[in-house]
């Protein structure tokens, strides 16, 4: 009961016109930060935050907060245009966005992805409001040997992004895992391959990294054949998912929603994540999984789902815990500090104008996305018409200027335009881009974390398994490693059959 | 006709930017200033630079430009400002990370001789943490317990070398030579849900990241590593009321400049500089996010950071803290 009067107390503040206006701005500046590649959520927010500072402090918030899931409502959409991730969270979509959109079919794709964005967009709401605080209790359980046990279980799973060759995506995972040693060594401090470089003491930023192997390799290969421009000429037929299309996403949205609640909890884990967590998972329960890469609804309505639905995860550490578990979060904490709120356990109680309003912020906030995306999706569609020699220097010039954004630095176009150069060689030889990045993002807290567990337990690898979380994690990817095993078996005993 | 007035317009444009570039110096500024962060834009060091630049724009009538260039420690935005030209129009935001802790334990490219520095604006209370339910109320018993139970406890901090583990150091030292294992993690966030979650048993960190657990009586301090006792925990005592006055370890913001600028462009920067460091409205923002606004002048300043660097250097070398 006293959630539904606090959510009706919150409704109240968010329907003020002042804070309805800056909810409005919020998820508008979002949107199209999102579009653009490379220029994501943190560099606008930051820039925004002094305009906080003469606000009231719930305006503010409802701003900086509408800016990030707007953001993830946006970035799906280049992803499906031209193959290029708008934002770190939407590189898994271009696998299936982007060869929907080759087939004719750019308006589904990004209608599903808003509308998918929106229902767990609205589901991690809910249960933010219900769970944020036995939650926040549970997710402080997962220290380092569940993180490691957790990696374990997402580095199995890069095996089923594989879409051709199994071997050729261990190569690429492994190519992944290499890259992300580059960097400070974090236990030790030593420098490893940086080559002298002090850009690279902190390691291959990540977007970059993405919109080279999938962006500017895209337009590299695309170039030299000027033939298949054709395939985008073919009709548009529908510019909304079908009901066709809608029966294939319940299954991946509902499954999403839950992946990315849970996974935007953890600190460091997040909406990535969440999204490769989701393909992977669909790819593997899917009675067709030879179709995915190919261009098919659930490859989008999964990740998509999970995306935004880890934003609302991402709430719960910092209303219920006070630590922000993201660098998204932790602007938000500012902008509540500068007016003297701290979030944390006992904000509920000392500002609940501020929690609720929040909350009720967020229902408003996708509903507007929702409208606001939608009519979008027709003029998205057209872009597809702009011939090629205006849209790939566009594009080129596009990603040049995001990835110069992230860190200001020149550094980071050169890591670009050279993985857009090994990115062009990969797919000639056809290997995929999807296990390098997911290996990519793991390995690091893999290693961190296996490390920090043997400092705790004196070197014993016992804490893996005699703490029960872990232990699970640690059994579960097992288990699929072995499934993934057995599959394989049986394939090449089956061929060898035929063969005889 | 419009050829004619477009050639107008363009010479008359030429013009100006040569009227302004003569007089550049006697005007100063004639542009827009840049202000580096020499970390990430979501982080507080960027906010209190933001903050300094809103007030600073009025002070000098350009306005100042944040530009955030994080990476190795800071060391990449304080290398940026140490090549940039010694016009003014480059200003750092000189800190205990770029030019405290980083060129302690890292090879950089500049030296703290390559700044001017204007001045300090703020400092930020370190403090030694545990969980609440954890058996030791106090630093002595904490030390006590580490003695007899040598590599048991654990410490976390948010990374090798950053000021918290700069301070642990300073404390295992200043305890005995005690024994306690560090788990560094990668950010503050990972690194307090840690403590929270009970995986690790202490750490010293910034105590505006915690304000939260502590009040909600989730962590306890055990003691600052500040000068005073603290306003918002007077019943804590120091590290030094304890018994260690060597622990003590802050960390600290101000504003530079490359060397070598013209003589009156410094002149105007230090005047600006010290009245918006000391303006009632950018003090209390910066108390709001956190930091403790306490101002230090130029030279005040200048000998400040030379002490700092002599310790800091002293500390890596004995507990061997190095990133190469």
């Amino acid at each position: 009961m006293d959630i539904f009067s606090g959510l009706l107390s919150g409704f109240q503040v968010i329907f003020q016109p002042v804070n309805f206006l800056y909810c409005f701005l919020g998820v508008f500046v979002g949107t199209l930060i999102g579009v653009l590649p490379g220029i994501g959520p943190v560099g606008a927010m930051s820039i925004l935050l002094p305009t906080t500072f003469g606000v009231s402090p719930i305006a503010g918030v409802v701003m900086l907060a509408g800016i990030y899931y707007g953001a993830m409502y946006g970035g799906s959409t280049t992803s499906i245009l031209v193959n290029i991730p708008g934002e770190a969270a939407s590189v898994i979509t271009c696998l299936d966005g982007y060869q929907m959109a080759r087939k004719g079919r750019a308006g589904p794709a990004l209608g599903m992805a808003a509308l998918g964005s929106f229902i767990g967009g609205t589901f991690s709401i809910i249960a933010l409001m219900f769970l944020a605080y036995p939650l926040s209790e549970a997710a402080v359980k997962f220290g380092p040997p569940e993180y490691f046990s957790l990696m374990c279980m997402g580095l199995v799973v890069v095996t089923y992004l594989a879409r051709g060759s199994l071997s050729k995506a261990l190569v690429m995972a492994i190519l992944g895992l290499i890259l992300g040693v580059v960097g400070t060594d974090p236990i030790s401090g030593k420098l490893r391959f940086t080559l002298g470089f002090p850009d690279l003491a902190d390691g291959i930023d990540l977007v970059p990294l993405a919109m080279g192997l999938f962006g500017i390799s895209e337009v590299l290969t695309n170039i030299e054949k000027p033939i298949k421009r054709m395939i985008f000429q073919t009709k548009i037929q529908h510019l909304l998912p079908t009901r066709e299309d809608w029966k294939n996403s319940v299954g991946p949205i509902v499954r999403g929603s839950f992946t990315g609640f849970f996974l935007g909890i953890l600190p460091g884990g997040g909406s990535i994540l969440s999204s490769f967590v989701s393909y992977s998972m669909e790819k593997k329960i899917s009675k067709h999984p030879e179709k995915f890469g190919t261009g098919i609804i659930e490859g989008i309505a999964g990740p998509e789902t999970a995306n935004n639905a880890a934003t609302g995860g991402a709430f719960v550490p910092l209303l219920a815990l006070g630590i922000p578990p993201n660098i998204v979060m932790a602007l938000l904490f500012g902008a509540l500090l500068v007016h003297g709120v701290y979030p944390g356990p006992m904000l509920i109680k000392q500002h609940p104008e501020i929690f609720w309003g929040t909350i009720a912020s967020m229902y408003v906030g996708n509903a507007m996305l929702l409208v606001l995306n939608l009519p979008l999706i027709g003029l998205w569609v057209k872009l597809l018409k702009v011939p090629y020699r205006i849209l790939f220097p566009l594009i080129l010039l596009f990603t040049l200027i995001g990835s110069y954004t992230i860190n200001n630095k020149t550094f980071d176009v050169l890591v670009m335009i050279c993985f857009g150069l090994v990115g062009y060689i990969l797919r000639k030889f056809q290997y995929e881009e999807a296990p390098l990045i997911l290996a990519f993002i793991l390995g690091p807290i893999l290693e961190q974390a296996f490390r920090q567990s043997l400092i705790m337990s004196n070197g014993s690898l016992a804490i893996f398994v005699s703490r029960p979380i872990a232990f699970v994690a640690l059994a579960l990817s097992a288990a699929l490693l072995a499934s993934t095993v057995i599959g394989i078996f049986r394939q090449a005993r089956k061929r060898v059959a035929e063969i005889e | 006709m419009r050829k004619k007035l477009l050639f107008g317009l363009v010479v008359a444009c030429c013009a100006l930017v040569m009227a302004l570039q003569a007089d550049g110096k006697e005007n100063y500024p004639t542009k827009n200033i840049e202000l580096v962060c020499p970390y990430g834009a979501g982080g507080s060091t960027s906010m209190g630079a933001r903050i300094i630049a809103g007030t600073l724009s009025e002070m000098i009538g350009r306005t100042v430009v944040v530009n955030n260039k994080p990476g190795a420690g800071g060391s990449i935005g304080a290398e940026y400002v140490a090549k940039a030209k010694p016009d003014g129009y480059t200003l750092f935001v000189s800190n205990s990370g770029s030019n405290g802790v980083t060129p302690a334990i890292r090879s950089v490219r500049y030296k703290n001789e390559d700044f001017e520095l204007f001045g300090q604006y703020a400092i930020q209370a370190l403090g030694l943490v545990v969980r609440s339910d954890a058996p030791w109320k106090s630093v002595d018993e904490l030390v006590q317990h580490a003695k007899q139970n040598p590599g048991a406890l654990k410490f976390a901090t948010s990374g090798i070398g950053t000021s918290g583990h700069f301070c642990m150091e300073l404390f295992k030292k200043a305890g005995g030579d005690l024994k306690i294992e560090h788990v560094p993690f990668k950010s503050g966030p990972e690194y307090i849900a840690a403590l929270l979650g009970g995986h690790v048993h202490m750490g010293i960190l910034y105590l505006v990241d915690i304000k939260g657990p502590l009040e909600a009586g989730k962590l306890r301090l055990l003691a600052p590593a500040t000068e005073k006792r603290l306003e918002d925990y007077p019943n804590v005592p120091t590290f030094g009321e304890k018994g260690y006055p060597e622990v003590k370890m802050t960390a600290w913001y101000g504003v530079s400049a490359p060397v070598g600028l013209p003589k009156e462009v410094s002149e105007k920067l230090k005047t600006s500089l010290a009245k918006t460091f000391q303006h009632p409205e950018v003090k209390k923002m910066l108390t709001q996010i956190g930091y403790a606004p306490v101002y230090k002048d130029a030279e005040e300043f200048s000998r400040f950071v030379k002490e700092e660097e002599s310790k800091l250097t002293q500390i890596a070398k004995e507990a061997n803290i190095k990133i190469d």
